[in-house]
């Protein structure tokens, strides 16, 4: 059945080559290949691509982006097609299935190795080797993330880190320092007490999305204490480990305490609303939440390294690539435009929107500088020492697992240590069966 | 109508053509390939969009998929699997409980017609227009309003509850109310439809009932128990199969008001929400198809209960 289904795909992937590359008065193809060959696209070549992304606040950087790339090509249209988060996965799923994925669209850590493994990317070998597409360009973390058995798959587009973010008025309200740089998770708690008791329980101190990400929660106070969510190659969980125990009842006493809303108030509204309507003084969140947060609170914003536990305060570093369907009805346009969004004028494009990090090295100044109030490097820092995301096949059923269990301790009606050796069971059986 | 052949044999020189194509039209006019012709646009959209994807999900439902298609076939391991799963069985209770609050909405709107229909009300086509609002606007929108105003924190339901000195759960995520939130939600969007279905069943009753029941002298809640509701019955029970199969397929509402994250889900979750967990966030359309399926013969069973019933309390004239 699947190598059926996989040569029934070569076949539809070199058609759609052959003619694709007909259309310009093409150069060669490699019929029966494993990939579509790369070729620099002429000046006059004509397509009308499908873009699909999934973050509105990057919308206006990628339209200039796509302007940037049809002044090159002036016979290439680039439609940009936005949907929310959720609803972008359901469509991309779907649209594997019958082979009408857009052109280019962006790929994530958690679903590349799924979509990789099963063929539904074009490997982007010939890009590579055609010099179109280097790694030394780009941060390495981003870079490995979308290889899978040597092959490179996505064209590393952005790098995601974690910081957090505080508002200066409230601080100074209850008469709490300024976190500083070198911050410590006492430090934290500390100053997200001063908050509680100095408004008398009607601003929370401190809180992330821990209902909903652990990722940008609890992942990071995890490795801050020693533990770790997957091993180094990615085939065991780390539940076991008391650093991992350490680092989810760090959340679980945020919780208990009342110094962060409870999960019951975290799923009525969520702790950015929390944060931007001035009723939470520090959110632990990540670059993209930049322009919000900032348009929420202006000035009263700050941003801060995320506070040190027992060993360190690394946090966990992402980020997003471009990818193109394995069967591409324009495989030469699609490639000409990975490209360009691989390169250093796109990347310059979305550092000057203030909305994410390049992937692209060096280009990130414009983004670590966009904002006068905010010091932004702290997210530099961030990304050099981070740890990346875990991901493993079927990232999404041990995540899904892992949250249900995890919620009734952070809710108070499951103990920390009973229920991540549950986990350390479960994930490992889940693993194992990838 | 066809002339008939009296009138056709006096005209004089009738021509063989046109008596040939007289006959040729008459035929066809008489031809069952009319009829079929004409239901032929709704017969290719019921097809098409109806049976032919009823028919496959059947089909699916038997078999297990990969993450991005291609079907291997398993014969009954998703039912088999269904049986044991303790959310299915959850998920009949939340279901059965969302259904009878919803269906408060018939009572209420009995009475509510029969009010506005009243002879002499004024407004009536304002009132009917209001009552009709929610059922035309978008689920969507009606749910994100709904979730504000549940909000736990900063919610109209919570202040308005804080004002008779009760503090108000956090709805959304606290098990039983999630459910009754939702329900309530369910019941007001359901309302205006049954409203106006009612509306037409009160409007069909004789004026000259109620003229007798006076004379009588029945009181007007007399005339409402023994003249409006008998002779509703019809509406009733049309209003009763339609919310029941409506409120069986349930989704919208709680996909939107309490999302996939939350921890009230297994007690609030219905068998249409558990559908599509299955098939687009598990991937597991197999398993999926076959939820949809028992969903269709319950909801089949449900409603054949009720034709059966109907004979107990339904008056037709």
């Amino acid at each position: 059945m699947r190598s059926l289904t996989r040569r029934s795909l070569l076949g539809l992937t070199t058609a759609a080559a052959v003619s694709g590359l007909a259309a310009c008065g093409g150069s060669s193809s490699t019929p029966g290949g494993s990939d579509t060959t790369y070729s620099a696209a002429p000046e006059d070549l004509t397509a009308e691509l499908r873009y699909a992304i999934w973050d509105k606040a990057q919308e206006p950087a990628m339209q200039k982006i796509v302007d940037g790339f049809t002044t090159k090509f002036p016979n290439i249209t680039v439609s940009i097609d936005v949907s929310e988060f959720g609803s972008y996965w359901t469509k991309i799923q779907t649209e594997a299935s019958s082979d009408s994925l857009p052109d280019v669209f962006w790929m994530n850590p958690p679903n590349f190795q799924l979509y990789a493994q099963n063929e539904i990317l074009m490997p982007l070998t010939s890009m590579v080797d055609g010099g179109a597409l280097a790694k030394e360009n780009y941060t390495p973390a981003v870079w490995d993330l979308y290889r899978l058995d040597d092959v490179q798959y996505g064209v590393p587009k952005d790098n995601d880190a974690m910081a957090i973010w505080f508002n200066k008025k409230l601080l100074k309200e209850y008469g709490v320092d300024e976190p500083a740089e070198g911050w410590t998770w006492e430090d934290l708690r500390a100053s997200a007490e001063a908050v509680v008791s100095g408004s008398g329980g009607d601003v929370y101190g401190f809180s992330g999305p821990v209902n909903s990400a652990g990722n940008h929660s609890w992942y990071n106070s995890v490795h801050q204490a020693g533990g770790y969510i997957l091993n180094e190659d990615h085939t065991a969980c780390g539940y076991d480990q008391p650093g991992t125990v350490e680092g989810v009842t760090f959340w679980r006493d945020l919780l208990a305490d009342g110094l962060s809303p409870s999960i019951k108030q975290l799923t009525d509204t969520s702790f950015d609303d929390w944060f931007s309507s001035g009723k939470l003084a520090m959110a632990a969140g990540g670059t993209w939440q930049t322009q919000p947060f900032l348009e929420a609170l202006g000035d009263d914003l700050g941003v801060i390294s995320w506070a040190a536990g027992s060993a360190g305060n690394q946090v966990c570093v992402s980020g997003l690539s471009n990818v193109m369907p394995a069967v591409s009805k324009n495989p030469q346009a699609s490639m000409a435009f990975l490209e360009y969004l691989g390169g250093e004028e796109a990347a310059i494009a979305q550092a000057e929107s203030g909305v994410v990090i390049p992937a692209f090295n060096g280009a990130a100044d414009p983004f670590y500088d966009s904002i006068e109030t905010l010091d932004l490097r702290v997210f530099e820092d961030a990304i050099a020492q981070g740890f990346s995301n875990p991901a493993t096949k079927n990232t999404k059923e041990w995540q899904s697992v892992e949250l249900e269990m995890l919620l009734p301790v952070f809710t108070g009606e499951a103990e920390v240590e009973s229920t991540c050796e549950e986990l350390f069971t479960t994930i490992n059986n889940l693993l194992a069966k990838e | 109508m066809s002339a008939p052949p009296t009138a056709r044999s006096s005209r004089s020189a009738p021509s063989t053509d046109a008596g040939q194509a007289r006959r040729r039209s008459r035929r066809l006019r008489g031809s069952p390939l009319w009829p079929a012709l004409f239901l032929a646009p709704t017969l290719l959209i019921l097809g098409v969009f109806h049976l032919w994807p009823g028919v496959q999900t059947l089909w699916y439902s038997f078999t297990e998929w990969g993450a991005f298609g291609g079907t291997t076939f398993t014969g009954i391991a998703n039912y088999a699997r269904m049986l044991k799963d303790p959310e299915i069985i959850r998920s009949f209770l939340n279901t059965a409980v969302f259904t009878l609050i919803v269906m408060i909405s018939i009572p209420i709107g009995t009475v509510l017609a029969s009010m506005i229909e009243r002879p002499g009300m004024r407004f009536r086509s304002l009132y009917r227009t209001l009552y009709f609002i929610p059922f035309v606007t978008m689920p969507a929108a009606v749910a994100i309003v709904w979730k504000i105003i549940f909000n736990g924190d900063f919610g109209v339901a919570n202040w308005l509850l804080s004002l008779i000195g009760i503090s108000g759960p956090y709805w959304l995520s606290t098990p039983p109310f999630a459910l009754i939130a939702v329900s309530i939600v369910g019941m007001w969007s359901a309302m205006g439809f049954n409203l106006i279905l009612l509306s037409a069943g009160v409007r069909e009753i004789p004026r000259e009932l109620y003229e007798a029941a006076e004379i009588d002298g029945a009181s007007p809640l007399r005339q409402f128990f023994s003249v409006t509701v008998p002779l509703m019955t019809p509406s009733l029970f049309f209003v009763t199969i339609i919310t029941v199969i409506q409120a069986f397929q349930q989704f919208d509402l709680i996909f939107i008001m309490l999302g996939t994250n939350n921890i009230a889900l297994p007690e609030t979750q219905g068998l249409v929400f558990i559908f599509y967990a299955q098939a687009f966030i598990n991937n597991d359309k197999g398993y999926a198809a076959a939820i949809g399926i028992l969903a269709l013969v319950v909801i089949g069973l449900l409603t054949m209960l009720q034709f059966r019933l109907q004979k107990r309390w339904v008056h037709y004239d």
